[in-house]
C-alpha cells in the first residue's frame, strides 16, 4: 500500500512536470555565461607620449612614434540574461542585458532580443535556436573617471541548442558573434585631447539555462 | 560604424584621434627687432597678454606682437586708440608717460604722451636672454645675433590603438583600464598676465626705479632719466621667478618654489628678508596689510595641488601660513578690503569674502569666460583679462558683479 502511494506521488509529480512542459509558459528567461574570444593589438600603450610639452621643462621635443604592437588572442567573460514573452510558439521577443568585461572597458549591454526556434522534434527533445540581440552598450559602470565614455551599437547574433530537462527548464549552448562599438575621449587641456573609437569584435560561446 | 559591424572579423579595430600642440621654432634677426617698433591703427585682440591701467588708458598686451592702447574714460564703452607694435613684448609698465616694455632681450622706453604717435626714446640692449610665455621660451643666441622663438601649431593625427589590451593575458579581464596616458597627464600651461598692481606682472615701478624679474634674476633699472633706463643691479633669485608685487617699501616675488620678500627701503639695492617655501607650482602673490595671498597652480611650473594660501606676514622675517583653501586652477588674483578676486583660468572668476580668513566665503563664481588676471582699479571697478577677451565689472556688490563692457578676442 505504502509503495503504491509513493508511486502515485511520483507519477503525480512527473505528470505536473510533463504538463508544464507541454503548456510552456508565456514568459521566457535565458541566462547565460559567455566566453568572448577575439584578436587585438596588444602591447604597452605609453607609446603615444602626449607630445604636448613645455619648453620650460627641457629642450627635447618628442615627436610621434609608431607604437610597437603585436596582434594577439584575447578573451574575456560576459554574462547576459534575456527576459521575454513567447509571441508565437517558436518565437520570443524581449530585452537582453548583462555585463561584458572587455579588456578596455566594462560594458552593460541593453538590447532588444529575439529568440527563434528553427527546428524541434518534440516539446521535450532538443531544439535549434537562433537569436539576435540588437542594442547599445552602457559604459557607466566603468570606473575610470578621467575618460568620457560613450557606448554605441551592440550586435549579437548567435545560433545554438536548447536541451530541455524534465523539470521544464532547459540548458542552452550558443555560438555567436558579438560586435560592440564605444568611444573614449579625454580632455587634458585645450592643447591636448584625444578621441578613441573602438570596434570590438568577438566570437562568443554561451552556456546557460532557460526557464 | 554599421558596415564595420557586419565586416566579419574577430580582430578589434580601434583608432584614436589625438589633437595636440607642438611648438614650431623660427628665428628672428636682431635688426628686425631694432626696427620693429611703430604705431599703427587699432587692431583686433588676438592673443591677449598682460593688462595695465594708466590714467584714462588701458593697455592690453598682444603676446609678442605689441600693445593695444584703449581709452577707458567710459568703462562702459572703451575705445581703441592705437596699436603699438613691439616685437617680443610680454611685460610693460608706465611712469610719467613713458612706457617701459621688453622687446625680446631689450628693454625699450617709449614716449606715450601722444598714443597715436608712440616714439622710442631709449633702449637698453641685450639685457634679458630668455623669456617664457605659456610654457614657450624664447632665447637669444649672441653668436648669431638671432632670437629663436616658437609658434604654436595644433596637429591632429589618427593612430591604431590597442583597444585597451595592455596586458595580453587571455582572460585578463581589464576593468576600467582605459586611460593609457594618465602617467603623463599634465594640465597645460596657461598664461601669465599682469598689470598695475596686478598679481602676475614681471615689471613693476617703485620710486624712480623699474624692477623686472626674469626667470632667474631681479633686475633694477634707474629711470631718473625716464627716456634712458639704466640698469643698476641684478640680483640672482634662483630659478623659476614668475611675478613681482610691490607693497609699500617691500617687494613680494612669486617663484615656482616660494614667495620671496625683499626689503626695498633702499630701492637701488633690494635686500632679501625671507623666503616662504611651498610646493612647486605656478604662484602669483598679492599683499594687503599683514596678509599675503598666494595661489598655487598645477601647470608648467610644477605639480602642487591647486590652492590659495593665506600667509601672515606681520613678521616679514618669519611668514606664517594661516590657512589653505582648495581652488580649481587659480591664476592671478587681487585683494581689496574684504574682497578677494581669484581668476580660475577656464573655470572663470571667483570673488570671496575674506573678513574671516579662517572661514573664507565664496560670494560669486562667474563661469562664462576664461580669466587669468585681474586688477581692482578702484573700489568698484574690476578689470579682468582672459584668453577669450577683456572684461570690466562693477563689483560694488561683490556677490553680484555687473559687466560694464567686454572686448572680445577676434
Amino acid at each position: 500500500m505504502k509503495k503504491i502511494y509513493i508511486i502515485m506521488l511520483f507519477l503525480a509529480f512527473s505528470a505536473t512536470a510533463q504538463e508544464r512542459d507541454v503548456k510552456t509558459s508565456k514568459f521566457v528567461n535565458q541566462t547565460e555565461i559567455a566566453l568572448l574570444a577575439g584578436r587585438s593589438l596588444t602591447g604597452a600603450s605609453y607609446y603615444p607620449y602626449p607630445y604636448y610639452y613645455d619648453l620650460s621643462y627641457s629642450s627635447y621635443l618628442p615627436y610621434p612614434t609608431t607604437p610597437d604592437y603585436t596582434k594577439r588572442n584575447t578573451g574575456s567573460l560576459s554574462i547576459q540574461t534575456f527576459n521575454g514573452w513567447r509571441v508565437r510558439p517558436r518565437t520570443a521577443v524581449g530585452l537582453t542585458t548583462g555585463l561584458d568585461a572587455y579588456q578596455g572597458m566594462l560594458i552593460m549591454p541593453l538590447a532588444a532580443g529575439l529568440r527563434q526556434i528553427l527546428y524541434e522534434k518534440g516539446p521535450t527533445l532538443s531544439k535549434i535556436q537562433a537569436s539576435l540581440d540588437l542594442g547599445t552598450g552602457l559604459t557607466g559602470l566603468d570606473g575610470n573617471e578621467k575618460v568620457t565614455k560613450k557606448g554605441g551599437l551592440m550586435v549579437n547574433p548567435a545560433i545554438g541548442f536548447i536541451f530541455p530537462t524534465r523539470s521544464g527548464s532547459a540548458f542552452l549552448l550558443n555560438f555567436g558573434y558579438k560586435y560592440q562599438y564605444y568611444t573614449l575621449s579625454t580632455f587634458y587641456n585645450k592643447d591636448y585631447f584625444t578621441e578613441e573609437s573602438r570596434n570590438i569584435k568577438r566570437l562568443q560561446v554561451r552556456l546557460g539555462f532557460q526557464f | 560604424m554599421l558596415p564595420a559591424a557586419f565586416h566579419w572579423s574577430c580582430t578589434d579595430e580601434c583608432t584614436q584621434t589625438r589633437t595636440y600642440a607642438v611648438w614650431v621654432p623660427y628665428t628672428i634677426g636682431y635688426e628686425a627687432i631694432l626696427k620693429g617698433i611703430s604705431s599703427s591703427a587699432p587692431q583686433d585682440l588676438k592673443e591677449p597678454g598682460k593688462i595695465y591701467a594708466y590714467k584714462q588708458y588701458l593697455l592690453i598686451g598682444e603676446v609678442k606682437k605689441g600693445i593695444h592702447i584703449i581709452d577707458n574714460s567710459n568703462p562702459r564703452s572703451p575705445q581703441s586708440v592705437s596699436f603699438v607694435k613691439i616685437p617680443g613684448v610680454l611685460d610693460f609698465a608706465i611712469k610719467d608717460d613713458v612706457l617701459y616694455a621688453d622687446s625680446y632681450m631689450d628693454l625699450v622706453a617709449l614716449d606715450l604722451s601722444n598714443p597715436l604717435q608712440v616714439r622710442e626714446t631709449g633702449r637698453k640692449a641685450k639685457i634679458f636672454n630668455r623669456g617664457t610665455w605659456e610654457g614657450r621660451s624664447w632665447y637669444y643666441d649672441a653668436r648669431s645675433n638671432t632670437i629663436t622663438d616658437y609658434n604654436k601649431e595644433i596637429r591632429t593625427e589618427t593612430y591604431r590603438t590597442n583597444c585597451g589590451n595592455e596586458d595580453p593575458r587571455f582572460l585578463g579581464i581589464g576593468l576600467g583600464n582605459t586611460d593609457s596616458f594618465s602617467l603623463y597627464n599634465s594640465s597645460g600651461p596657461t598664461g601669465d598676465a599682469g598689470g598695475q598692481g596686478g598679481s602676475m606682472a614681471r615689471f613693476t615701478l617703485y620710486d624712480h626705479f623699474l624692477y623686472t624679474v626674469s626667470e632667474s634674476d631681479l633686475m633694477v633699472f634707474d629711470i631718473r632719466n625716464p627716456a634712458q633706463p639704466d640698469s643698476t643691479a641684478k640680483i640672482n633669485l634662483g630659478w623659476g621667478i614668475e611675478t613681482i608685487f610691490p607693497y609699500h617699501d617691500k617687494l613680494f616675488i612669486g617663484s615656482n618654489t616660494g614667495m620671496y620678500i625683499y626689503d626695498n627701503s633702499n630701492p637701488a639695492q633690494p635686500q632679501r628678508m625671507s623666503v616662504f617655501n611651498h610646493a612647486r607650482a605656478c604662484d602669483p602673490v598679492v599683499v594687503q596689510g599683514s596678509r599675503a595671498y598666494v595661489t598655487l597652480r598645477t601647470g608648467s611650473c610644477g605639480s602642487a595641488p591647486n590652492q590659495l594660501q593665506i600667509i601672515n606676514i606681520t613678521n616679514l622675517y618669519f611668514p606664517e601660513l594661516i590657512k589653505t583653501y582648495p581652488m580649481e586652477s587659480p591664476h592671478g588674483l587681487s585683494v581689496y578690503a574684504n574682497v578677494l578676486s581669484v581668476c580660475e583660468g577656464s573655470q572663470g572668476l571667483k570673488s570671496f569674502d575674506i573678513s574671516n580668513e579662517k572661514e573664507m566665503r565664496q560670494l560669486q563664481h562667474i563661469r562664462d569666460h576664461h580669466a587669468f588676471d585681474v586688477i581692482q582699479l578702484s573700489p568698484n571697478h574690476l578689470l579682468v583679462i582672459g584668453e577669450d577677451g577683456f572684461y570690466q565689472y562693477d563689483n560694488s556688490n561683490p556677490s553680484d558683479l555687473q559687466l560694464l563692457s567686454k572686448i572680445a578676442k577676434k
